[in-house]
């Protein structure tokens, strides 16, 4: 009864997705944007919807607009496109947005590329929120060294590669086919605080910079840039603690149709394509989230017989595993931690005691097909209590895993220590009993038995 | 600006990865490298290449497939002079002719706050100051130079020092002083640079020099700084922030195992202890012990004197069980049973013995 139940379940939800779409939040996508802004990022929509998303138009004065509806998300996701006002309508202030986000919805937000244009301030308020700092108008960022068109002296429409990452970060953002493709890009840029939640996605060429065009047009003096180089990021990625994502593009035309073209210098289709996919794909959860298809450990004491049992010994094998798979546009597929990163088993009790890699191993749980077993053997310390087997996995553009199951390590029972005989040091001592147990009886023999050796006549002897 | 300083400080931790989009990016220096080997930011750091990076589109690093362009890119560089004199003229771009930006007359000088400033070392874009300079908590360092388009000195847009840290790919920059005339000054104390470049081993200070229009911009490596912490100012150095990566392992001792000396002592002194056995019987019987009264004894009390030694022996054994299999409440049964023989057994033996000594034979 119950199997059928849940087949039936298992159906339900399968056609519900197939019907829904892919996004692992949601396909209900809320466009802000004014008309004339529609235009040129057509394809960004077509693509979008092509993929499943469902996508509702307001504007952002819109006073029909809600994000909330009976304190539910009306939307999974919501694109904020450039717009000339300088604030939104009443009904997108700043702390709508984090509630949307707080809610697990995602947002992408778009800045504008013309330096002419103002960002209305519920967003720069919200990127101070989320440690994304914007410059104020008039900035635009200026590569000398590699500008997109040679002919063109401004230099603010830059080329820029598709971003790589530390050999421990997986790479989300270089996905097309092509992946020496150029980005064009042109907008101000951004600055990001120390929060670990926050990523740079794409970053300036090394010696490109953000200045203001209005007061320093002839000379870039220290007053009037904003950031240059390596600190100077192009789009950045926020994943809160729920796992909703927000994420700023420092120039909307990046993601715009006028970039989806050719560029002059190489005569090659652009990335930027592409690279819309991939951010709007990690933005709103296609790509980079994580699920724990089970965890599973037992002990030496009494092997696979007993699966996550709750009771260990000190100084006793424990295995422990767990299965993890990632999402990816449309199916969850076995995840592969990147080649210098590792998931770690942390075996804790208030501190972690113990953290060691979970290698990926052949599965002992068979059960999860679709997913990779990071498993481990461990011997577990010298000290009872309550320990916690804990893996906190969160690292840049995936999503937190952090999996917790307390367990009871209790000390050896009174018969489980080591006989004295099985320690070599107590050998004389135990020597020593048996020693004095031998001489004591036999003492007691020669005390009963022992006939006087002393000469005839010479008197008894005293005892 | 405050923001932007304050930030700019702060994000440092967040970009350690990701420069070899930025060694792709900047031109000759890394091409020449070749993009697979700049991994290692030691090739980058002993290559001191003068940078000129090409407006000009025939420099795409990777792809072959530029071919079909070049014919094209051809056509605009023949005919850039054509083009600047009649697209470029309306422009602000002085340049008719793309020229290089360059700099000359430039120096650099360390100077100690107090003492008397060290010597001015010149160099050159062809040629960086070779020796490693080292900045102390106190020191300054000034750099001083005239920025030129071609052949005139003129002042360029872009004139930044970036300071990288060649470990960690770390950078920052800095903004020079720049006067109408292309005199440039940089002044540039320990404090100014970002805590998390001073625990470097060594700085590589690269010089930015570009503007708008056709002349091509340079960067080029002029000198490679240590900078040294006095203690004072390595306490004052904060915890770095918090990155989600991996994390140190640990493996915590909670106590160390128990230990055993070396066996062969062990045995040694099990055997001393063993041998002490038959020594003290060998004594007693050289002593002139015998059981030369056991006949004697059982004919007297034949059943008190076996039952009352042997009672003593099964309090051994039952010792012994205890020892290595029953429990405490098993000895006491056992121990309840064997008392009552030993203690009847015991008196009938001791008054056997009692008998012998007044008869004198004890």
């Amino acid at each position: 009864m119950g199997l059928t139940l849940r087949s039936v379940l298992t159906a339900l939800v399968s056609l519900v997705s197939l019907s829904q779409g892919i996004s692992l939040t949601g396909p209900r996508t809320l466009l802000i944007l004014e008309d004339e802004v529609k235009g040129q990022f057509q394809t960004l929509i077509s693509d979008l919807e092509a993929r499943g998303f469902t996508t509702t138009i307001h504007t952002p004065k819109s006073t029909t607009l809600t994000l909330f509806q009976h304190e539910e998300r009306v939307y999974d996701n919501i694109i904020l496109f450039p717009t000339k006002l300088k604030g939104l309508g009443p009904n997108l202030p700043s702390s709508s947005f984090l509630k949307h986000a707080t809610a697990g919805g995602n947002l992408l937000v778009l800045l504008p590329s013309s330096s002419d244009d103002n960002v209305p301030t519920a967003i720069t308020e919200l990127a101070t929120q989320v440690d994304i700092f914007l410059p104020p108008k008039g900035f635009a960022v200026v590569n000398h060294f590699d500008p997109a068109d040679a002919i063109e002296p401004e230099h603010d429409t830059l080329l820029v590669d598709l971003p790589t990452y530390p050999s421990d970060t997986k790479n989300y953002f270089n996905t097309g086919d092509d992946k020496s493709a150029k980005l064009l890009y042109r907008g101000a840029g951004l600055a990001l605080g120390n929060s670990p939640l926050v990523q740079p996605i794409l970053k300036a060429p090394r010696f490109a910079y953000s200045y203001d065009t209005k007061e320093s047009s002839s000379f870039a003096d220290d007053e009037n840039v904003f950031s240059a180089g390596k600190q100077l990021v192009l789009v950045a990625g926020v994943q809160t603690r729920n796992n909703a994502r927000i994420t700023f593009v420092a120039g909307a035309d990046l993601l715009a149709d006028k970039s989806f073209t050719k560029v002059a210098k190489t005569n090659l289709m652009s990335g930027n394509r592409a690279f819309a996919k991939d951010v709007t794909a990690w933005t709103f959860k296609e790509t980079g989230v994580l699920r724990v298809d089970g965890v599973e450990h037992w002990g030496e004491e009494f092997g696979k017989d007993v699966v996550n049992g709750d009771v260990y010994r000190i100084k006793h094998d424990v295995t422990f595993s767990i299965a993890l798979s990632e999402y990816s546009y449309d199916h969850f597929e076995p995840f592969t931690a990147p080649s210098d990163d590792a998931v770690q088993l942390e075996f804790t009790m208030l501190d972690p005691y113990y953290r060691i890699q979970l290698p990926a191993s052949s599965s002992p749980l068979t059960q999860h097909k679709n997913s990779t077993t990071y498993s481990t053997t461990f011997k577990t310390p010298d000290q009872h209590g309550v320990f916690t087997f804990a893996v906190n996995y969160k690292r840049p553009f995936l999503s937190n895993v952090h999996e917790k199951r307390a367990v009871t390590v209790r000390h050896f029972a009174h018969n489980e220590w080591t006989r004295s005989w099985g320690i070599s040091g107590s050998w004389p001592w135990i020597a020593g009993i048996w020693v004095v147990v031998v001489g004591w009886i036999g003492f007691v023999g020669l005390w009963l038995w022992s006939k006087p050796v002393v000469a005839e006549g010479k008197g008894k002897k005293k005892q | 600006m405050l923001i932007v300083s304050v930030v700019s400080v702060g994000c440092w931790m967040l970009d350690v990865g990701c420069w070899s989009v930025r060694t792709r990016q900047c031109g000759g220096a890394a091409q020449s490298l070749g993009s697979h080997k700049t991994r290692n930011p030691n090739d980058i750091s002993h290559s001191t290449n003068v940078t000129t990076a090409q407006p000009h589109p025939s420099s795409s690093p990777s792809s072959s497939s530029s071919s079909p362009s070049k014919p094209v890119m051809k056509f605009l560089s023949t005919t850039s002079n054509l083009l600047a004199a009649g697209l470029l003229l309306c422009q602000w771009v002085s340049a008719a002719t793309p020229s290089t930006w360059t700099f000359a007359d430039a120096t650099i000088q360390i100077s100690q706050k107090g003492a008397e400033a060290g010597p001015k070392q010149k160099f050159t874009p062809t040629s960086p100051i070779s020796d490693l300079l080292s900045l102390k908590t106190t020191d300054s360092l000034k750099i001083l130079l005239t920025t030129k388009e071609g052949d005139t000195a003129k002042r360029p847009h872009q004139l930044f020092l970036f300071v990288k840290d060649t470990a960690s790919e770390l950078e920052s920059f800095f903004a020079f002083d720049v006067k109408e005339s292309g005199k440039a000054r940089l002044d540039l104390t320990q404090k100014d640079i970002p805590t998390a470049l001073l625990t470097s081993e060594s700085l590589s200070l690269t010089l930015a020099l570009g503007s708008f229009g056709q002349s091509t911009p340079l960067s080029v490596e002029i000198a490679k700084v240590t900078p040294i912490l006095d203690a004072a100012a390595k306490k004052a150095l904060p915890e770095p922030p918090l990155k989600y990566q991996k994390m140190n392992e640990i493996h915590h001792i909670f106590r160390a195992e128990p230990k055993s000396p070396p066996k062969i002592i062990s045995l040694v002194f099990l055997v001393a202890v063993i041998v002490c056995l038959p020594g003290l019987f060998g004594a007693w019987f050289t002593l002139s012990a015998n059981v030369s009264h056991l006949p004697k004894s059982l004919a007297a009390s034949p059943i008190a004197h076996p039952v009352f030694f042997a009672s003593l022996l099964a309090f051994e054994g039952v010792f012994f069980a205890y020892y290595t299999q029953i429990n405490i409440f098993q000895t006491l049964a056992a121990a309840a049973i064997i008392s009552p023989v030993a203690l009847l057994s015991g008196s009938r033996a001791l008054r056997e013995v009692r008998a012998r000594r007044l008869n004198g034979e004890r």
